[in-house]
């Protein structure tokens, strides 16, 4: 044990940080991918049970396996590359998509301490990168030299920058609210007496329904998702991808709807904060469940959400997804931002005060 | 004012100017012979202006297997297993028009009970298309749940035909002069559990799928057919009803004992996708409420079979008939033609897919947007192995 | 050399090889993936400067924003290489001097009499808990407001403008109106008609 310790102080300084930051994000991604890998499983037997169905139940004790196998099966395909498609950018689109869709989680709070890069403007490097995955996409609808493919990239790349626009309105509507850039202190600032009352989701609730509708939109999603609209163009993008290279897109969608769901979970349910928060007699007997569990839950909950809408609702047809986002959201929000506003420089009792 | 008349002008030459696939403002895109949003084997050839369709040709031909061909080289009885695979997943209405053809051919009564049973089996036969069809139209716009829905409520109306015939899909249950076996013992019973169900399902899919804010959006004005396209075009069944006509043959020129049941014929008022969904989804309350009445009235006992002459040596006189009835999709008709030997001369059969898979397609999908048209077609419910036979 | 000056040196190459290989690789497509891996380098640079804002800022309105629709239309245009380099020699005297013009030019503002080191200290450190945000916000609202404010509104005149030149109705378009579309109740649509059977 000794030995370790004498070896590890005497690497320098510089490369101690390194590798402490590796280990953290090692920390956070590996049980991201195991969260991804199940996610999946728990879209097939949400929507299995909603359609009248099992869902997998072969591979190991009740299907818990399923993920595994999948990933195993994947993982041995082989990777077919179309003839005339540009290999090169072929194979780096799955990467583009993956990369910013975990790179995402580095500002994330998992508590009032556990963040791995706590910076001010966590908020737009966050927005940053999701509006970077787009690339991927479009990327990988170019490269396949497919006419499906193609279309799904251009139905992808306009809706993405339609919902981000949106979407990125909501938020500044939350960071007029909460007065900074910081994830962290976004969730502080809605800590009060009220528990749920007091989050961010009721004096912003048009923001808060714009921020979900226009998550689902961006992730791709049912209703939303006509880029890969199988009775349209059979898969969009990724209807040349096999193997692993197929598994970074699933990997990155499924990564973005957690991201998507824990932020919404942060920007307007409170983040860790207990529900019951300052309540008479509720709030000191949830006192001890850890803030972690809280998140996990919030979190938890619009996920569900997200596989419960595609469960139940059509696709949107694509035109009709444009004039949603630019014709509806982005008024709403406006509007909104300009209430939140005024809220904000009268200081309105019970949040802004 | 300058602009405003110069887009005009611009957007009518557009409009008139035939379609130049080298200028590099469309691009062509195949749909089928295999893809998720076509009904079986059938391929649509779109020409896209953008997202528009500017330009539609259906191909047809993977499915053909000369089947009136195959018919001239068998006797009445061998026709039987292969009539029914003209139209997948309706078998039945093959297996009746064909009976009814020969029957009259050959001077034939079928007895009473063999026609309560065969009308209970046409409208059960209906009511599993519609489950099926039904399906089709939420997996097309997207919504994936109903399809499940349905296919399992359907598979308890096959397990009915499984106990009613022995067989699920291809049943060969009508046969000339008849049907095969009677009912099994206690069968009522469980067919009317499997009606409430499917009426349980169709009060479900109203709420989920025909009040979904989203479904009206993608099906109302979709793929309108106007009334003054109906006769033109030959667009009949459900179809043409939807754009308003009373047309049935099951009301207009009763047939088995269609005469006998009270049963209300469903118009629409514009035939849009929208329309043409929900004519059927009120169409197969009908057919609960019929399916009712037929488990209420059938006769129990008595012949279920005419006397027959020896099938294996069945010499049908010579002549020349015309049989239709209303299958799912509209008026389905058989022309049959004997010269008096053991072996038919010509026949001839008239599905109504033909024309609404491939003329009024082609009519509806030009200037509708790509993400329609599997929604389209699949409204006006055509089967590609009806189309070619 | 302290890590931070690697990471500077590292971006520096990245940043010039992009950018070179944007006027050399000649797929526009490839040209605009380079522009948006030179947009991400810069900002890694600004990061490295403690301009948080602009840097993010950077990539998510150029490379989120900009260059998105930038590649949505390259990768539509079917862009013929050969036309384009049919004029190359005739136009090269005058393409040599245009270049030279140019880099004359650039050599004289830029240069290090006016942008060299010993001009400029080297920005302060500030502690962790500085935002850059929040300072160009205030700049940005209270003295620079009215520039600001007019820069915002010829943005909004160039959008209106933009859509004004490019909208064109289509009279055999069948646009429908989703508000119209999501109105409509079962009665609209489905008539139950109640007749006696034709006897015969």
């Amino acid at each position: 044990m000794e030995f370790f310790i004498g070896l590890w102080e005497a690497l320098p300084d510089g490369l101690q940080t390194v590798i402490w930051i590796l280990l953290k994000i090692i920390a956070i991604i590996l049980p991201l991918m195991i969260c991804v890998a199940y996610y999946t499983y728990a879209e097939r037997k949400v929507i299995g049970y909603m359609q009248v169905r099992v869902g997998p139940n072969r591979v190991g004790p009740k299907g818990w396996l399923q993920p595994i196998a999948d990933a195993v099966k994947l993982m041995f395909k082989e990777i077919i590359i179309p003839s005339n498609a540009n290999k090169a950018l072929f194979l780096i689109a799955p990467a583009i998509t993956l990369g910013p869709a975990l790179a995402a989680w580095a500002v994330f709070p998992f508590d009032e301490e556990l963040v791995l890069a706590d910076i001010n403007a966590g908020l737009l490097y966050i927005l940053a990168l999701t509006s970077v995955g787009v690339y991927g996409v479009i990327i990988a609808g170019w490269a396949s030299n497919s006419k499906y493919a193609f279309l799904g990239a251009m139905r992808s790349a306009a809706q993405i920058v339609a919902y981000e626009i949106a979407m990125g309105f909501a938020l500044v509507g939350v960071l007029v609210a909460a007065g900074s850039l910081n994830l962290g202190d976004i969730v502080r600032a809605q800590s009060g007496n009220g528990g749920l009352f007091s989050w961010f989701w009721l004096p912003l609730l048009p923001l808060f329904g714009v921020y979900v509708i226009s998550g689902v939109a961006e992730t791709n999603r049912a209703p939303f998702d006509v880029a890969e609209g199988e009775s349209e163009i059979v898969a969009g993008f990724h209807i040349d991808y096999s193997g692993m290279a197929f598994a970074a897109f699933f990997l990155a969608e499924y990564a973005n709807m957690i991201l998507i769901a824990a932020l919404s979970a942060i920007m307007f349910m409170g983040g860790w904060l207990s529900p019951f928060q300052g309540w008479p007699i509720l709030g000191p007997l949830f006192d001890w469940v850890p803030g972690f569990v809280w998140l996990v839950l919030k979190t938890g909950l619009f996920a569900f959400l997200f596989l419960w809408l595609r469960a139940t609702f059509p696709r949107y047809r694509y035109d009709q997804i444009m004039r949603l986002g630019w014709k509806v959201f982005i008024p709403i929000t406006i509007v909104w931002i300009a209430v939140v506003g005024l809220a904000v420089v009268y200081q309105l009792p019970w949040w802004f005060d | 004012m300058i602009y405003a008349k110069r887009r005009k002008r611009m957007s009518t030459q557009e409009h008139n100017a035939p379609i130049d696939l080298e200028s590099g403002k469309y691009v062509k895109i195949w749909q089928g012979p295999q893809h998720p949003g076509i009904t079986g084997n059938m391929a649509l050839e779109l020409v896209l202006n953008g997202d528009e369709v500017v330009d539609c040709k259906t191909h047809v031909g993977y499915l053909h297997r000369g089947f009136e061909k195959l018919m001239e080289r068998r006797t009445f009885i061998q026709n039987f297993p292969i009539v029914c695979r003209i139209a997948v997943p309706e078998p039945t209405f093959n297996e009746y028009l064909y009976a009814a053809a020969v029957e009259e051919l050959a001077g034939i009564e079928s007895p009473q009970r063999a026609q309560w049973l065969r009308t209970l089996n046409l409208e059960l036969m209906r009511l599993a298309s519609y489950l099926m069809w039904l399906g089709g139209i939420g997996a097309s716009f997207g919504q994936a749940t109903i399809y499940q829905w349905t296919v399992t409520h359907r598979d308890y109306v096959l397990d009915l035909f499984e106990e009613m015939t022995g067989a699920r899909v291809y049943h060969m249950y009508i046969v000339p002069g008849g049907v095969r076996a009677g009912l099994p013992e206690g069968f009522e019973d469980r067919a009317r559990a499997v009606l409430d169900g499917v009426e349980r399902l169709l009060n479900e899919i109203e709420k989920v799928l025909f009040k979904n804010v989203v479904f009206k959006a993608r099906a109302k004005g979709l793929g309108i057919i106007s009334k003054e396209m109906v006769d033109p075009y030959g667009i009949v069944g459900p179809n043409a009803r939807a754009a308003g006509f009373t047309r049935d043959l099951r009301r207009d020129e009763p047939y088995l004992v269609y005469d006998q049941l009270d049963f209300d014929v469903v118009t629409g008022t514009e035939s849009d996708a929208y329309a043409r969904a929900k004519v059927r989804h009120q169409e197969m309350r009908e057919g609960i409420r019929m399916m009712r009445q037929i488990l209420e009235q059938m006769p129990t006992d008595g012949p279920f079979q005419a006397k027959m002459p020896n099938v294996l040596h069945w010499e049908v006189p010579a002549g020349e008939t015309y049989v239709k009835a209303e299958c799912t999709r509209g008026e389905y008709g058989y022309y049959l033609v004997t010269d008096g030997s053991q072996y038919l001369r010509r026949v001839h059969v008239r599905g109504p897919s033909y024309t609404h898979a491939i003329a009024v397609m082609e009519k509806l999908a030009v200037g509708t947007n790509i993400a329609d048209i599997a929604g389209l077609m699949v409204s006006l419910h055509t089967y590609p192995p009806e189309i070619e036979r | 050399m302290t890590f931070e000056k690697f990471i500077f040196y590292v971006l520096a190459a990245v940043l010039i090889i992009s950018a070179t290989m944007v006027i050399t690789r000649k797929n526009p497509v490839h040209a605009a993936l380079s522009l948006i891996l030179a947009f991400v380098a810069s900002s890694g640079i600004w990061l490295l400067a403690e301009a948080e804002f602009l840097a993010i800022v950077l990539v998510l309105v150029y490379v989120g924003a900009v260059m998105v629709l930038f590649l949505f239309v390259l990768m539509m245009l079917d862009i013929d290489v050969a036309t384009l380099r049919a004029g190359f020699i005739k136009m090269l005297p005058l393409g040599i001097l245009m270049a030279i013009a140019m880099a004359a030019e650039l050599i004289l503002v830029v240069g290090p009499e006016n942008f060299g080191l010993d001009k400029f200290a080297a920005p302060a450190r500030h502690a962790a808990d500085y935002s850059n945000t929040e300072e160009l916000g205030g700049v940005l609202y209270t003295v620079y407001m009215y520039p600001f404010e007019i820069a915002a509104v010829i943005l909004l005149v160039a959008i209106i403008a933009a859509i004004g030149l490019t909208m064109r109705r289509r009279p055999d378009s069948k646009y429908l109106d989703p508000a119209n579309q999501v109105v409509v109740k079962r009665k609209d649509r489905v008539r139950m008609v109640s007749m006696d059977a034709e006897k015969g």
